[in-house]
């Protein structure tokens, strides 16, 4: 799976960090969906949707490999 | 006398033990597998460590708890500690970390069967007479390789970034 995650958080000016506190997680869990090692959960993904106000379909992108 | 010391701190272990799982998992309704692990507070993990160099040294300061003149009680003080440690939650606890823990119980369950395997052969190669791995070894194995299994999976995490 594919995400816009790093781009997003730049348009928005936050660090890992902050996102990663703003919704309640490790700085690692941000790194990794970034790095695409981790797939988040539905929860976390429309979290992270709500913070981007976009939806998640835009942030994030399956694959073919998916 | 000494009986009645190694008795009494044995039924406390039952006690507890029964306690720790009953409030890990009080949760009656099936939903509850689907939801975050349940945890015991982060002070546990400490709490966990005092018990763990107890075991290892109290009784060769009071005697009186050398079982058979080996440390056998400690042994099984161990288990609890290394019990608490393993299922006390980290500074952060989210679904990332919830997914090591999971891998790593699913790891060291499989190191558990070849530990026990392995460990049993080498005893019967070492002693004339056969002799099965004891539980609190076992156990040990087990709840050892979750730790490293856990904490080296998050530090690859962690310098990979």
């Amino acid at each position: 799976m594919q995400n816009r995650l790093k781009i997003e958080r730049a348009i928005k000016n936050l660090t890992q960090d902050e996102l990663a506190k703003l919704i309640g997680v490790s700085r690692q869990t941000i790194n990794s969906i970034e790095k695409g090692r981790y797939v988040p959960s539905t929860i976390l993904a429309l979290k992270i949707s709500k913070i981007f106000e976009k939806s998640v379909n835009e942030i994030f992108e399956l694959e073919d490999s998916d | 006398m000494e009986t009645k010391i190694v008795q009494s701190l044995l039924l406390v272990l039952v006690v507890l033990s029964i306690g720790l799982v009953s409030w890990l998992f009080r949760e009656k309704n099936e939903e509850a597998v689907f939801k975050k692990l349940k945890l015991f507070p982060r002070w546990f993990k400490f709490l966990g460590l005092v018990i763990v160099i107890c075991a290892v040294s109290l009784p060769w300061i009071f005697q009186s708890l050398l079982v058979d003149g080996g440390n056998h009680l400690g042994s099984i003080y161990i288990i609890l500690g290394l019990f608490l440690i393993c299922f006390s939650r980290d500074k952060i606890e989210d679904e990332m970390s919830n997914t090591i823990r999971l891998k790593s119980f699913y790891r060291s369950f499989g190191a558990g069967v070849v530990g026990f395997f392995f460990l049993t052969y080498i005893e019967n190669i070492v002693s004339d007479d056969f002799n099965q791995l004891h539980a609190d070894t076992l156990l040990a194995v087990i709840l050892g390789f979750y730790l490293v299994s856990y904490y080296v999976t998050k530090s690859k995490i962690r310098s990979a970034e």
